[in-house]
C-alpha cells in the first residue's frame, strides 16, 4: 500500500453535539446528540456508523459536513480543522467532501431538472468552464446509469432507485475524496436496493472515494463498510473492521443488535438476546453507560462509572466493563450471533 | 377443511379519467385457522392493497372490480357494504406501518381501546377502561395503569405499536393483518414486536396475515409466503420450502438481492440485482411482468403470461419454467 | 403552460379589460366625475348617467372610469410593500432563527396588536394624505401576516433534505434564503399576494370613507363610501364600484393561480 494511502483522510477527535431541546414548556433541556466520539478513516476506506435511532448516528455525519455546529471535539479534513473554518475558507474545502441523503424524494429540489441537479455543486463552487460542467454532467449521468435525455426531467418524474442514482451524481460532481453517506438505501425496495448499493461500490473504487457510511441496517453496512463503529446515546461502544465486529461482536449491545436482524429461522432464534424497551432519549445522558438500563449483563460498576471505548487484544475497541481484556464478554457464552441464512 | 378466509379471483381497480387498470388480478388466497401467512413483494405488488381489501379500506378511485371475499363460508363484498363490516366488525382487524398515523393524536390510548369495547362489545365506560388496561398488560406496555391515560404522542414508537396491536386486539379478532408492522421501527425494538404478534399467536390463536417486504422477517414468522408481483401472485407455498428452494426466478433473485452478515464472508462478491424497475401498474406488458428483469426469460415469457403452475404438494409459481411441459 | 390554463387566461382578459378601462377610459368618456350632471340617485339606464348618479348627482360610470387608476395603483402598490416587506421579515426570521428570528418576531407581533385603521390613519394625518402615503400605510399595517407565513414556511423548507444538501454543495446563506426556499415557498405567498390587492382596494375606500384620502382624487373607494348612506335606497351606488372591486381581485387570483401552475413542474404535468 502507498503512503498516501496509509494517511488519514479523517480524523475525528471527542467531537461533541448538543442543542438545547425544542420540546415541551419549562426548563430548556440539552440534547447531547454526540458525546466524545472519535474516529479516523483512511483514504479509499469505508467506515459504517451504525445504531438505532437516537444513537447520533446522523448526528456525526452531519457534523463532519458542517452542516450542524459542534459543540466541541475536532475535525481534521487531510490535516485542516474543519471546526476551524468558516465562512469562505470552509466553502473553499466543500468540492472534496460531499454528501448522498437518504431521502431521495426530499433531497432533490424539485423545480430543477435533474442535469441542472448534478451540475448545481460546480456551479456553485465554480469548478471547471462552462463546457467542461456540461461535458462532466454528461459523463456522470452515463456513469450512474441515467440515459442522456432523462437531464431535462424534473425529479418527480423519476423513480426512488433513479433519484438516488442523480443524488450519487451530484454528490462526485465535484471529485471529492470524502462521500458521507446517511442511510442512502433505506427508502428503497430490496431489488433497487442492492442496485444502488452496487453503484456505490463501483463507484468508490473507481473514483477512490473514502465513505463514511450511515446506516441501521447490519447487511448493508457488511456490505459496504470494511469497519465499522457501533454508536449508542451518541457514544461509539464498538469499533471493529468487518469481519470480527461481525464474527465475535465484543459489547453486548452490538451482540442484541446482530441477533435481533430477522432472517434467521427458527433455529437462529433460540440463541439470542433480546432488550427489552426502547432506545432511550437523549436528554440526560445516565451517569454510568448509556447502554446499562437495557444490558441484561450489567452491574453496579456499569450503572455507576462510565466506560471508556479501550482496546483489547487484536487492537479491537470497546466501551464495556464486562468485556475483559482478551475480548471476552459475558454474552459469548451464547455462541456465534449469527448463523447463515438458509436463503 | 373449510378455510377461516377465502379470497376467489379478485380484482381490483383503479379508474383514472381516461382509462382503467388493475393494481391486484386473479388472487386466489385461503387463509387456515392459526397459520401465519406472508404476504412479500416489492412496491407496487399489491400487497397492501390486498389487506386493504379485506378491510373494506381500498382507497378511492380503487374499487373492488371482480372476485369474492368469504369469512366462515360467508360471502363478504357481495353481500353489501354494511353486512361485509358486520362480518368483519370483531373476526378481522388490521395493524399499520405507521403506529404514529393510526392512531387517533386527540384521544388517549386508552379510550380508543375503549371505544371499540363498547361499540362492539357493549362493555360500560368502566369495565371497558378497565379491559384496556389488561389488554396493554397482555401486549407488554410496562405501568399499564399509567399508559392507559397518555396520548399517543406521549409514548415511543415501540410503545405505540404496541399500543396499536391492543387495540386491535381488543375484540379478539380471528384474523390479524398487520401491514408492515415493523417497518418503522428500530430493529430491536422490531424484534420484540415479532416476538408480540407470535405470543398472541400462540395464547389466541389468531391468524395472522402479515404484509412485509423483508425476507427475514418471512423466514423468521411465515408458515406459508405469498410472493406477489405487478398485482399478481407469482409464487406460493410454506416459507421454509419457497425461502430453501424458490420456483419463481423473481424469488429468487429477490433473496439474493439482500446483503447479509456473513461473519464469514472474507471478501465482498457482487450483490445480485435486478435491473430495471417494476413496471407501472397503468403499463403492464402483456407477457409475464417480471420477464423484462428476468435473467432466464425467452420469447414465450414476453408473448404469453404463465398461469401458476402447482410445482409441489401446496406449492406453487407462476413462470413458464415451472410448467410441467418445460420440466420434461 | 400558463396559456393552457383556462381560468388564469380568463382572469388575465379581466385584468386587461379594466387596465384598458383605466388607461383608456376616461379619454373616451369625457364626462367630469366631480361634476354633478343630474339630479341625485338616478338608477342606471338614464341618457345622462349610464350608470345612474350618485348622491349629489355625479355620473357614477364617470367615476369608475377615472377611479380604476387609483384604485389599481393603490392595490398594487400598497400589496407589492405588503409582501416585499412582510416576505423580507419572514425569510430573514425563518432562516436564522435564534435570536434575531424571536427579535423579529416580536416586531412582528408589535405592528399586529396595533389597530390596523388607527395606524394608517395616524400615518396619513402626520404625512399628506396622497395616494402614496395611502399605498405606504396600508402596506404598513398589513405585512404582518405575510411574514409570519413565510416565516412558517421557511421553518417547514429550511429542514428539507435539498435545502441541506445546497449548503453541503457550497451554496451562500443568500442564495439558500432567495433561490432555495423562497420558490418553494412561494405558492401560498402568492395566493396572498393576490388576496392583498383586494383588502388594499378596499382598505383605501375604507379611508376615504373616514375623509382620510386625496379629496381631489376619484377612486372606487371614493364612490363606495361616499354612498354608503344610499345602500338601501340605491343599491347601484356602490354595487357597480363593488363588482369592480370583485372582479379586479378574482382576476389578479385567477392569475396568482395560473402563475403558481406554470411554476411547479409536479402540476405542470397535468
Amino acid at each position: 500500500m502507498s503512503k498516501e494511502a496509509e494517511k488519514n483522510l479523517l480524523e475525528v477527535k471527542d467531537l461533541r453535539v448538543s442543542f438545547p431541546s425544542r420540546h415541551g414548556a419549562g426548563a430548556k433541556r440539552m440534547v447531547h446528540a454526540v458525546n466524545d466520539v472519535s474516529f479516523s478513516l483512511r483514504r479509499g476506506r469505508s467506515l459504517g456508523i451504525v445504531g438505532e435511532s437516537g444513537s447520533g448516528k446522523t448526528t456525526t455525519a452531519l457534523a463532519v459536513m458542517r452542516l450542524v455546529e459542534p459543540s466541541g471535539g475536532s475535525i481534521l479534513f487531510d490535516g485542516v480543522d474543519l471546526t476551524q473554518a468558516k465562512g469562505e475558507s470552509l466553502r473553499r474545502m466543500r468540492p472534496r467532501f460531499q454528501m448522498i441523503f437518504q431521502d431521495p424524494f426530499s433531497s432533490l429540489e424539485p423545480r430543477k431538472r435533474a442535469g441542472a441537479i448534478v451540475r448545481e455543486p460546480m456551479d456553485l463552487l465554480g469548478i471547471g468552464t462552462e463546457a467542461e460542467r456540461r461535458q462532466r454532467v454528461d459523463e456522470l449521468f452515463a456513469r450512474v446509469g441515467l440515459r442522456d435525455d432523462q437531464k431535462l426531467n424534473f425529479p418527480h418524474q423519476f423513480s426512488g432507485g433513479q433519484r438516488q442514482r442523480i443524488g450519487i451524481a451530484r454528490a462526485i460532481a465535484t471529485r471529492p475524496d470524502l462521500v458521507v453517506c446517511d442511510e442512502p438505501v433505506s427508502a428503497l425496495d430490496v431489488a433497487i436496493q442492492a442496485q444502488i448499493l452496487n453503484l456505490l461500490v463501483e463507484v468508490q473504487e473507481e473514483f477512490r472515494l473514502s465513505y463514511l457510511f450511515i446506516s441501521h441496517d447490519l447487511g448493508v453496512v457488511h456490505y459496504v463498510c470494511d469497519e465499522i463503529a457501533v454508536m449508542y446515546l451518541g457514544k461509539i461502544v464498538e469499533h471493529n473492521d468487518r469481519q470480527s465486529l461481525f464474527r465475535q461482536p465484543l459489547h453486548p449491545y452490538t451482540w442484541a443488535l446482530l441477533s435481533a436482524v430477522p432472517g434467521r429461522g427458527a433455529a437462529g432464534r433460540q440463541n439470542r438476546i433480546r432488550l427489552k424497551g426502547d432506545p432511550p432519549s437523549p436528554f440526560d445522558l445516565p451517569k454510568g453507560c448509556s447502554f446499562a438500563q437495557r444490558c441484561p449483563f450489567a452491574q453496579d460498576e456499569c450503572r455507576n462509572v462510565r466506560p471508556e471505548l479501550r482496546a483489547v487484544s487484536g487492537g479491537r475497541r470497546v466501551a464495556c466493563h464486562r468485556v475483559n481484556d482478551e475480548g471476552i464478554g459475558p454474552h459469548h457464552e451464547f455462541g456465534e450471533a449469527v448463523s447463515r441464512v438458509e436463503a | 377443511m373449510q378455510p377461516l378466509l377465502s379470497i376467489k379471483d379478485l380484482r381490483i381497480s383503479f379508474r383514472s379519467r381516461t382509462s382503467q387498470f388493475a393494481v391486484l388480478e386473479d388472487f386466489d388466497l385461503d387463509l387456515q385457522k392459526g397459520e401465519t401467512v406472508c404476504l412479500v413483494g416489492e412496491s407496487g405488488s399489491g400487497k397492501t392493497m390486498t389487506g386493504l381489501a379485506l378491510m373494506g379500506l381500498v382507497p378511492s378511485p380503487g374499487f373492488i372490480s371482480n372476485g369474492a371475499i368469504s369469512f366462515e363460508g360467508r360471502e363478504m363484498i357481495a353481500a353489501g357494504r354494511n353486512r361485509a363490516a358486520e362480518i368483519r366488525g370483531k373476526n378481522i382487524a388490521m395493524i399499520f406501518q405507521e403506529p404514529m398515523t393510526a392512531l387517533n393524536p386527540v384521544f388517549t390510548i386508552g379510550e380508543q381501546i375503549a371505544e371499540m369495547l363498547r361499540y362492539h362489545e357493549g362493555l360500560g365506560r368502566k369495565a371497558a377502561i378497565e379491559r384496556a388496561v389488561e389488554l396493554l398488560r397482555a401486549v407488554g406496555i410496562p405501568e399499564p395503569e399509567q399508559r392507559v391515560h397518555e396520548y399517543p404522542h406521549q409514548i415511543s414508537g415501540g410503545m405505540r405499536q404496541r399500543a396499536m396491536i391492543a387495540v386491535a386486539l381488543a375484540c379478539s379478532p380471528q384474523i390479524l393483518i398487520a401491514d408492515e408492522p415493523t417497518t418503522a421501527l428500530d430493529v430491536t425494538v422490531q424484534a420484540q414486536i415479532l416476538d408480540l404478534l407470535e405470543e398472541v399467536q400462540e395464547r389466541l390463536g389468531t391468524t395472522i396475515l402479515l404484509i412485509t417486504h423483508d425476507m427475514g422477517v418471512v423466514a423468521d414468522v411465515a408458515d406459508r409466503v405469498v410472493v406477489m408481483y405487478c398485482g399478481r401472485k407469482i409464487e406460493e407455498g410454506p416459507a421454509a420450502e419457497v425461502l430453501a428452494d424458490p420456483r419463481h426466478p423473481y424469488t429468487s433473485a429477490l433473496l439474493a438481492c439482500i446483503p447479509r452478515p456473513d461473519p464469514e464472508a472474507t471478501t465482498r462478491m457482487k450483490l445480485l440485482d435486478i435491473p430495471g424497475i417494476v413496471p407501472a401498474a397503468s403499463a403492464r406488458p402483456a407477457g409475464c411482468a417480471y420477464a423484462a428483469r428476468c435473467a432466464f426469460a425467452f420469447d414465450k415469457c414476453r408473448a404469453e403470461r404463465p398461469p401458476l403452475f402447482e410445482v409441489a404438494e401446496g406449492r406453487s409459481a407462476a413462470c413458464w419454467l415451472a410448467s410441467k411441459e418445460h420440466s420434461q | 403552460m400558463f396559456s393552457r390554463n383556462g381560468s388564469a387566461v380568463a382572469g388575465l382578459v379581466i385584468l386587461l379589460i379594466i387596465l384598458f378601462t383605466a388607461l383608456a377610459g376616461p379619454a373616451l368618456y369625457g364626462v367630469d366625475p366631480f361634476a354633478i350632471v343630474s339630479g341625485p340617485l338616478l338608477p342606471p339606464g338614464d341618457p345622462d348617467a349610464p350608470l345612474g348618479t350618485d348622491g349629489i348627482g355625479r355620473d357614477i360610470l364617470a367615476g369608475m372610469l377615472v377611479g380604476a387608476k387609483a384604485s389599481l395603483i393603490v392595490g398594487a402598490t400598497a400589496a407589492a410593500l405588503t409582501m416585499v416587506i412582510g416576505i423580507s421579515v419572514g425569510a430573514i426570521a425563518g432562516f436564522y432563527g435564534g435570536r434575531i428570528g424571536q427579535a423579529l418576531m416580536r416586531v412582528t407581533e408589535f405592528f399586529q396588536v396595533l389597530p390596523a385603521l388607527l395606524l394608517a390613519m395616524t400615518i396619513i394625518t402626520l404625512f399628506s394624505p396622497t395616494l402614496t402615503t395611502v399605498a405606504v400605510a396600508i402596506g404598513i399595517v398589513s405585512w404582518t401576516s405575510v411574514a409570519r407565513l413565510t416565516r412558517a414556511e421557511f421553518l417547514r423548507i429550511r429542514n428539507l433534505e435539498y435545502v441541506q444538501a445546497a449548503r453541503a454543495m457550497g451554496a451562500r446563506n443568500r442564495r439558500i434564503i432567495w433561490l432555495v426556499i423562497l420558490p418553494a415557498a412561494l405558492p401560498p405567498l402568492i395566493v396572498t399576494a393576490t388576496l392583498t390587492v383586494g383588502i388594499a382596494i378596499l382598505f383605501e375606500s375604507g379611508l376615504s370613507f373616514l375623509g382620510l384620502s386625496d379629496p381631489n382624487v376619484m377612486s372606487w373607494g371614493v364612490i363606495i363610501g361616499q354612498n354608503r348612506d344610499y345602500m338601501l335606497s340605491a343599491w347601484w351606488a356602490v354595487t357597480i364600484p363593488g363588482i369592480a372591486i370583485f372582479a379586479t381581485v378574482l382576476s389578479v387570483s385567477l392569475i396568482g393561480d395560473g402563475l403558481n401552475e406554470a411554476f411547479n413542474p409536479k402540476l405542470r404535468e397535468r
